[in-house]
């Protein structure tokens, strides 16, 4: 199995308060990795730095065995389209339409698409995740669920390999996280990359190849969802939904 | 002891931050001449800043222009005969208005409507994760939200001095009108003998200067904003303040410089 992500004794320190302390942990490809752990634990932040977004003050990311904060200009393009993000608080673009939300991406790495075509992929794309409301509204004109959507709907608008996702099935209603589900598996089936910070102990259960838990902003323990389910029995999701993961520990084969 | 280290601390930390805000004007300027070789998904950014700050800013500027114009024209009537100068007016005129007040004036009006809204725009799109958003999609925050806004204000500084200039010298004449009837031939011809290609030149180089500082530090300020909805409005209180201070300084410099060179 290939190693796509590696982050290699990562620290982050914001306002002088460690949020990641010395973190070393591979994410394999093609496979979903759900990254669990109590709120605040620094599971956001994780995915954040291994996504770019957040520079670690000590280590480094490596994808595909190059630091992704040594990249030039055009290989970070490269890297941005093929490793696709969605925030935990939506975070679309408050100025402009849900249309321009969906059309930007395909604009900067997709700029050879006739109108037609980008409207095509749209339509497809937000059919597909359930989005039904107008292409004309604002973000402010939509409930939380729905900039969800759209944000997640964002996030897979160019077809990336690798998905990163921030608390996905948040704000969403059940028949939303369903479909969600199914659209998650479907990539999965691709052979995409998923990587996901997440609560949803029903969504960890029917797609989670890899757990991670993180607690105090390292990481307490990761294995194979296979080896982690008969190890706790069907104790996982009760212990996931009690919040109390620090008690999930199995060996780690691969750390 | 103690005061030292405090002081070292100071020094390093204020050094520290020029440096950075130095790398940023330098990383500002080059991808503004980048701008214009890239595809130009950022062009209709650079659209709305040219509507925002120069067009929607006629108004204002028309009634300062023309306000400012007949003020100083009224003065000039009244004074400057008084000491048989009344020739001078036209060169007071082009001295105040055209060299100072137009770059000047133009500048305040930029400053206060798109240097807070520019830093607090900003503000609040890194505290939404906005930013954050454009960089996960391969967009950088420089190129696509600061260099539009960069050549937008500066554009804008330079047109809006000279709609500034056209409509203060035509309120000073509309004014005069009323005080002294005088022929538009006459007034124009006076205008044109004390207009100097230095007087032009000085007042459209610093409308070119003064859009650049205040679309810089507004720019500067608004991605300075780290986390809390709190810290927008001082972004916006710090660009103000600052674009002020370094306008001042810049008009000091030029207008020296034009008068020694």
């Amino acid at each position: 199995m290939n190693l796509l992500f590696e982050m290699d004794h990562v620290s982050v320190r914001i306002a002088d308060v460690e949020i990641l302390h010395d973190v070393l942990v591979n994410f394999p490809e093609k496979q979903v990795t759900c990254i669990v752990g109590k709120a605040g634990s620094g599971k956001s932040t994780l995915l954040k730095t291994l996504s770019g977004l957040i520079i670690p003050d000590e280590g480094c990311v490596r994808f595909k065995g190059k630091n992704i904060f040594d990249l030039n200009r055009r290989e970070e393009l490269e890297f941005r389209y093929t490793c696709s993000f969605a925030f935990q608080d939506a975070a679309l673009w408050a100025n402009q339409s849900i249309y321009n939300n969906l059309t930007l991406p395909l604009a900067v790495h997709k700029s050879e698409l006739k109108k037609a075509e980008t409207d095509g992929i749209i339509k497809r794309v937000v059919q597909r995740i359930g989005y039904t409301e107008g292409l004309g509204f604002r973000p402010a004109d939509l409930s939380m669920g729905e900039q969800k959507l759209i944000s997640i709907a964002r996030c897979l608008i160019c077809d990336p390999e690798v998905i990163l996702l921030d608390e996905p099935t948040a704000s969403l209603d059940q028949e939303a996280v369903d479909r969600l589900t199914e659209v998650l598996l479907e990539e999965k089936k691709l052979g995409k990359t998923i990587i996901m910070v997440t609560h949803d102990s029903n969504v960890i259960a029917r797609l989670a190849d890899y757990i991670y838990v993180v607690a105090n902003g390292s990481l307490a323990s990761q294995g194979s969802a296979e080896k982690i389910a008969p190890l706790l029995g069907g104790d996982l999701i009760r212990k996931m939904r009690e919040f109390r993961i620090e008690e999930i520990s199995v060996d780690d084969p691969r750390r | 002891m103690k005061l030292i280290t405090v002081l070292g601390h100071s020094v390093i930390s204020r050094t520290q931050k020029a440096l950075y805000a130095l790398g940023f004007f330098g990383r500002l300027l080059k991808e503004t001449l980048l701008f214009f070789r890239r595809r130009q998904v950022a062009l209709k950014v650079l659209i709305m800043q040219i509507l925002f700050t120069g067009v929607e800013a006629l108004g204002i500027s028309t009634i300062l222009a023309i306000g400012i114009g007949a003020i100083i024209n009224v003065i000039g009537v009244s004074i400057l005969p008084q000491f048989g100068q009344g020739r001078l007016l036209y060169t007071v005129l082009i001295a105040i208005i055209t060299r100072e007040l137009g770059p000047l004036l133009t500048a305040f009006i930029i400053i206060a409507r798109s240097g807070t809204a520019i830093a607090t725009e900003l503000g609040g799109m890194v505290v939404s994760h906005e930013i954050e958003a454009y960089i996960s999609v391969g967009i950088d925050p420089i190129a696509y939200l600061a260099v539009p806004r960069f050549l937008g204000v500066t554009l804008s500084s330079f047109l809006l001095n000279i709609y500034f200039n056209v409509f203060g010298l035509l309120g000073s004449y509309i004014v005069l009108s009323f005080i002294s009837p005088l022929p538009f031939n006459e007034y124009f011809n006076g205008i044109m003998e004390a207009l100097r290609v230095v007087d032009v030149g000085t007042g459209l180089f610093k409308s070119l200067v003064f859009g650049a500082l205040i679309s810089t530090v507004a720019v500067y300020q608004g991605f300075s904003v780290l986390r809390a909805s709190t810290e927008i409005p001082q972004a916006g209180i710090r660009a103000v303040g600052q674009a002020l201070v370094y306008l001042v300084v810049a008009d000091a410099i030029i207008t020296i410089l034009s008068y020694l060179l």
